[in-house]
Order: C-alpha cells, then sequence, then structure tokens
C-alpha cells in the first residue's frame, strides 16, 4: 500500500471514529429529546469527553494526521472512562427491584449509556493504538475537504443543540443531581394551581425529592412502609424537600398518602410509567 | 456544565480557523474543567481505590 492510500485510509479512518464518538452523543441526546429523559450531570460530562475524542480526530482531519491529535483523544477517552466508571460503581445493585439490579436510567440494547460509554472509551482507545500503528506521512492539507466540512458541521451542530440543552435544563449553574422530569413542567399536570411534585428516587442516597410551590407542613408516608416524615415548607416558588430512605421504584407505580397543611389530603399519583417500566425514575403530580 | 460545552464550541471554531496550538491548548482546557466538575466525586473515588 502507497503511502498515499494509507494516508487516504487513516483520513477516513478518522473520519469514522469522530462521527461514531459524537453518534454516541448524538443518541444521548435523542433519548433525551423523545423519551423525556434529562441527563444527570455525569451523563454531561461523558458528552463533554467524548467531544474530548472527537477533537483529536477533527485535527487530524483540518492539520493533518500527529500524534499529539491521537493525545487529545486519549485523554479525551480517559476522562469519559473516568466518569462512566464512577457512574457504573453508583449504580452497581445501588437499586435493587424484586432481586434485579435496575441500575439508573435507559438502557439501550441491555446496557445502560454510561456503560456503553465506558465500552466506547475502551474501542477508542484501541483504536487509537492501531492507528498509530500505520505509518502515515504528514501532510498538512491545503484546503479542508468536504469530508471534513460534513464532519465539523456534524459535530458543531452536536455541541451546539448540547448547549442549549444544557442551559435550558441547568441555566448558567451547577445541573441538579438528580435531574428532574420536563414533563412536570407540562400544564396538563398542574392541578388547581398547584405545581406538579416530582418525586424522583436517587440510587445512590435512597433518598427521595419532592418539589412543589405551594407553601405548608407536609406528612408524609410510603405504601411499602420504609419512610415517613414531615417538612414544612415556606411557600417559596421551588421548594425542594429531600427525604431520606423513601420510596424507590420498587413502590411504584402507586398512590401515596401525603397530607398538606396537616389537613387536605393529597394523593401523589405516578404520570410517568418509565418507573415501573424500567425502574427508571418515578414522576408524580399532586391532587386533591 | 453549559460553559463546558459552549468552550467546545469555541474550541470548535479555533480549529476550524486554523489555530493549531490554541485548538490544542483549548481542548485541555475543557477536558480539565471537565475534570473538574467530578471534584464532588473524588472523596469517593479515592475511597474506593484504598
Amino acid at each position: 500500500m502507497s503511502d498515499e492510500a494509507r494516508l487516504r485510509l487513516v483520513i477516513w479512518l478518522n473520519a469514522a471514529a469522530v462521527i461514531a464518538s459524537v453518534g454516541l452523543v448524538w443518541g444521548a441526546f435523542g433519548i433525551q429529546i423523545f423519551d423525556d429523559e434529562a441527563p444527570c450531570p455525569l451523563c454531561l460530562l461523558q458528552r463533554l469527553g467524548f467531544f474530548a475524542i472527537a477533537a483529536g480526530g477533527l485535527m487530524n482531519l483540518r492539520f493533518g494526521i500527529r500524534p499529539g491529535h491521537y493525545g487529545i483523544t486519549l485523554l479525551g477517552a480517559l476522562v469519559v472512562m473516568a466518569v462512566s466508571l464512577r457512574q457504573i460503581s453508583l449504580h452497581a445493585c445501588s437499586n435493587l427491584v424484586d432481586g434485579v439490579c435496575t441500575g439508573y436510567g435507559a438502557a439501550p440494547l441491555g446496557w445502560h449509556l454510561y456503560t456503553w460509554a465506558f465500552v466506547a472509551a475502551i474501542a477508542a482507545i484501541v483504536g487509537v493504538a492501531l492507528l498509530l500503528m500505520i505509518p502515515t506521512p504528514y501532510v498538512r492539507p491545503a484546503k479542508a475537504s468536504i469530508l471534513t466540512i460534513a464532519v465539523f458541521v456534524y459535530v458543531g451542530a452536536a455541541a451546539v443543540a448540547n448547549v442549549g440543552a444544557t442551559a435550558a435544563q441547568c441555566g448558567l449553574g451547577p445541573c441538579e443531581d438528580p435531574p428532574f422530569s420536563s414533563a412536570m413542567s407540562d400544564p396538563a399536570n398542574v392541578i388547581e394551581g398547584i405545581t406538579p411534585g416530582v418525586f424522583v428516587p436517587t440510587w445512590r442516597r435512597d433518598e427521595a425529592r419532592l418539589r412543589f410551590s405551594k407553601g405548608g407542613a407536609v406528612t408524609w408516608a410510603t405504601p411499602a412502609g420504609n419512610g415517613e416524615g414531615t417538612a414544612t415548607l415556606t411557600g417559596s416558588p421551588t421548594e425542594e424537600l429531600s427525604i431520606t430512605g423513601g420510596a424507590t421504584c420498587g413502590d411504584a407505580p402507586g398512590t401515596y398518602d401525603v397530607a398538606m397543611d396537616g389537613s387536605q389530603a393529597m394523593v401523589l399519583t405516578p404520570v410517568d410509567e418509565r418507573c415501573a417500566d424500567r425502574a427508571a425514575a418515578l414522576a408524580g403530580a399532586w391532587s386533591s | 456544565m453549559v460553559l463546558i460545552f459552549a468552550l467546545w464550541v469555541i474550541v470548535g471554531a479555533i480549529l476550524w480557523r486554523g489555530y493549531h496550538r490554541l485548538a490544542m491548548a483549548g481542548a485541555v482546557v475543557a477536558m480539565l474543567a471537565t475534570l473538574l466538575m467530578l471534584r464532588e466525586h473524588a472523596t469517593d473515588v479515592i475511597g474506593l481505590c484504598l
């Protein structure tokens, strides 16, 4: 194989690697948009790592094949590995439903997104190792090819889309952990002026959080009887209450006995069936 | 988090304009910022390793 043919092969392989790594970001973004699954902070950090993986490939396309560019990709893969391994360790058997570890979030093709991220990072490292074995002459492209332009547009669109989505979800501050489903802002879930409560178990600390805008005292209990307590809300626009030892997805779907102001009986009714399906999240709306 | 995504958009623009070293430096800074966001988990991770 001639030098030119090898160079062409390596350029195409770099383009494919960039498309694949950012394709994972697009996939997660699709789940976020179409499956209404807001990404957790660690999930967003993994997406950032994939952009770093892609950056090395983009540099190869734009500036020519250089070992330093592969270094950027390797560092990006290590970032993804660090974050995804952290998330795997958080959710490894942290949430047992009927004796089955359910993990966190969607699990396309049987594995959770953070597990796929870890596997993809390993694949990136192996891919870089193989690419480095191909002797490639250094030729800086005089101008960007159609392929390079297309890949840049593809990656740029993903970055801009994630800037918008993350800004909408988190603002400029740190993102909430766990994230709240955007379904809760649906006006259809607002009953008699009461902002829907969001009841999201967090697998890490076995706690549940309720969020609502109406002030008053709340007593709560879970159907499984694994948690109960009281709390006073000050009535600020979004008051947040953390309940340690609260309900888990094992309780869903169900009716939650919650009293507000000590007299007004409230029922927390799950409106999101995802929890029943795969124990990902349980969202609830207040109704009287 | 949104600022780091925005940083990648900037790095991409620098890369496209052809500033090689600046793009490399930007990518490293973006990765360091990403790892910085992981700092709250550092204690647990170190604990797991120990």
